[in-house]
C-alpha cells in the first residue's frame, strides 16, 4: 500500500489548505479527422421481381474541437518569510478531441497585498513525473516547447514566482495561468478552416480554446509539512498488503518559520477497505484515547488537536489499520 | 491542430471512388439516395432567424447530423415492399424518436441488424437483467414504405444522430 495523500489544516489565524482542485472531466469525444460513413441497404419489388441496391456512402469528417482546462494542484501556496520563491503547480488537460499544443503565460498582476514577480524562466514541466520541482524538470520556452497534448492527456507545470523582500507575513497575492490553443482561440464556435488534425476545420469549444487557473501565494509566518510513511505486516511475518494485514502509519508533522503555528488540527481519513485498530493511536509515543480522536464516518478518520506548534517542532503521530 | 496526416483524406478519396457506380451496372428502377445535413441558423437582413439544412461535411463531437433518405421510382411500374436498412453510423448515437417519414413504418435493431421490432418491443440484456432498449442501444433502423411507390413518385424518410 502506498501512503495516502495527507490532509492537514491549521485552524488558527492562518489556514493552510492542501486540498487538490480537480479538473473538470470531459469526454473528448470522437477523435478529430475520424471519417463517419453511412451506407443504406435497399430492398424492393417491381412487377413482382425483387431487387436490392445500396446507397452511395455519405461521408462526414469529425472536426477538431479546441478545448482545454487548467486548475491549480493546490489553491494556496505558502512560502515562509520573504524573499522567497514559490513553485505553483498547475495541471493542464486537453479536453478537446485532437492533438493540440498550448501556449502558457503567467499573469502576476491579478491583485493582492503584494506584487509577485514571475521568475525567468517562469515555467517548468514536471518532466520526471515526481509531482515536485526537481533538477530534472525542463524549463518551458513559449513557442519552442509548447506542451502538445493528445485528447484527454494532461501535463503538470510549475510556475515559479518570487515574493519580494520585505513582504510582510500574512500577505496574499494571486497569480493566474493562461492557457491558449496554439491553433487559435475565440468565442465558442470560432472556426479555423483546415487548421485541425488531418486538415479538418478546427472549432473552438466551451471556453473558446483557452482556459485560466488562479492560485494564491501566502506569505506565512510558519509552514507545516507532513510526511506520511506506512509499514505493512501480514499474518505470516511478511509485508504483503493482503486482507488481515496490519498497516502502521507514521506521520511526521514539522513546523518551520518564524512564528508558532496556532491550533494545529490533525486530520487523516482512513483508506477505504481498512479498519482502525482500536487503541493504536499515539502522539510521540504517548497513547491518545480513541474517544478523543477516532471519528466514525464515511470514511472514518483520525482527528485531534496538536495544539500550538513552535517553529522547529516535529510531532509524530502513529496509528494502525487492518486491511478488510 | 494541423498535422501531416494524409490518411483521412486518402480514405475519403477511396470511399468517393467506391461511391461512383460501375459503368456496366444498370440503373435500378428504384433510386434510393441519402444526404447528411446539419441545421444552420441564418439571420436575415430584417433580423429574423431561420433554420436551414445545409450539407454536412465536417461535424464536431456533439454535433447533430440529419440523414435524409430519398426514394424515387424511376421505373414504369409501382415499387412494392420497399425497405431501407440503415446502420446507426459508427461514432454516432441515434437521437431518440428522430426517425420518421410520411407513409413509412420504422423499426429498430439492437442486435447488429439481425432482427427488427418497433421501439416499444425491444429489450436488451444487461448486467442486471433484461430491460427496455433505449435509443443508445440501437444498431440499425429500418424504414418500410407502407404503400407501393407509384412510378414517378418520391418519398422521404429522415433520422438524426449526434457525433459522439
Amino acid at each position: 500500500m502506498t501512503p495516502d495523500p495527507r490532509r492537514w489544516f491549521a485552524a488558527g489565524a492562518i489556514a493552510m489548505l492542501l486540498a487538490g482542485v480537480a479538473l473538470p472531466a470531459f469526454g473528448a469525444g470522437t477523435r478529430a479527422g475520424t471519417v463517419i460513413s453511412n451506407v443504406a441497404d435497399v430492398s424492393y419489388a417491381i412487377g413482382g421481381q425483387p431487387g436490392t441496391s445500396r446507397t452511395a456512402p455519405v461521408i462526414l469528417m469529425v472536426g477538431e474541437v479546441l478545448q482545454v482546462a487548467a486548475a491549480p494542484v493546490t489553491p494556496i501556496v505558502t512560502v515562509v518569510s520573504a524573499p522567497a520563491r514559490a513553485a505553483v503547480a498547475f495541471r493542464i488537460a486537453n479536453t478537446g478531441n485532437g492533438d493540440e499544443a498550448f501556449r502558457l503565460a503567467l499573469d502576476t498582476a491579478v491583485g493582492g497585498d503584494f506584487a509577485p514577480v514571475a521568475a525567468n524562466p517562469t515555467f517548468f514541466f514536471d518532466t520526471d513525473g515526481s509531482g515536485t520541482l526537481t533538477a530534472a524538470d525542463v524549463p518551458y520556452s513559449p513557442g519552442v516547447n509548447d506542451p502538445r497534448l493528445a485528447p484527454d492527456a494532461t501535463v503538470l507545470v510549475f510556475a515559479l514566482v518570487d515574493v519580494p523582500a520585505g513582504t510582510p507575513e500574512g500577505a496574499r497575492a494571486r497569480v493566474r495561468l493562461d492557457v491558449r490553443s496554439v491553433t487559435g482561440v475565440g468565442a465558442a464556435g470560432t472556426t479555423f478552416p483546415a487548421a485541425g488534425d488531418g486538415g479538418v476545420d478546427a472549432i473552438t469549444g466551451v471556453g473558446g480554446g483557452q482556459a485560466a487557473a488562479g492560485a494564491e501565494i501566502l506569505v506565512s509566518a510558519f509552514q507545516i509539512v507532513a510526511v506520511k510513511t506506512a509499514q505493512v505486516a501480514d499474518a505470516s511475518g511478511g509485508t504483503r498488503p493482503e486482507p488481515g494485514a496490519r498497516i502502521t502509519y507514521e506521520i511526521a508533522v514539522t513546523v518551520s518559520g518564524s512564528q508558532t503555528a496556532p491550533a494545529v488540527q490533525f486530520r487523516d481519513p482512513l483508506p477505504v477497505s481498512t479498519t482502525y485498530v482500536p487503541g493504536s493511536l499515539t502522539l510521540d509515543g504517548v497513547p491518545i484515547a480513541d474517544a478523543t480522536a477516532f471519528v466514525l464516518g464515511m470514511p472514518s478518520r483520525i482527528e485531534f488537536s496538536l495544539g500550538d506548534l513552535a517553529p522547529g517542532t516535529t510531532r509524530r503521530v502513529r496509528f494502525a489499520v487492518t486491511i478488510d | 491542430m494541423r498535422t501531416i496526416h494524409a490518411l483521412p483524406l486518402l480514405l475519403l478519396g477511396a470511399t468517393l471512388a467506391l461511391a461512383a457506380p460501375p459503368a456496366s451496372s444498370a440503373q435500378p428502377a428504384l433510386k434510393v439516395t441519402q444526404v447528411a445535413e446539419v441545421e444552420k441558423t441564418v439571420v436575415a437582413a430584417d433580423g429574423s432567424k431561420q433554420t436551414k439544412l445545409v450539407p454536412a461535411a465536417l461535424v464536431p463531437p456533439g454535433g447533430e447530423v440529419i440523414y435524409t433518405v430519398k426514394f424515387e421510382n424511376a421505373g414504369a411500374q409501382p415499387a412494392t415492399d420497399v425497405v431501407v436498412t440503415n446502420p446507426v453510423p459508427e461514432h454516432t448515437r441515434f437521437v431518440a424518436n428522430s426517425a420518421a417519414g410520411p407513409g413509412t413504418e420504422v423499426t429498430y435493431s439492437v442486435d447488429g441488424g439481425k432482427s427488427f421490432a418497433p421501439a416499444d418491443r425491444l429489450n436488451v440484456r444487461g448486467a442486471d437483467g433484461e430491460r427496455a432498449a433505449t435509443a443508445d442501444d440501437y444498431t440499425h433502423l429500418r424504414f418500410r414504405l407502407v404503400n407501393p411507390l407509384p412510378p414517378g413518385q418520391v418519398a422521404y424518410a429522415r433520422f438524426r444522430t449526434v457525433v459522439k
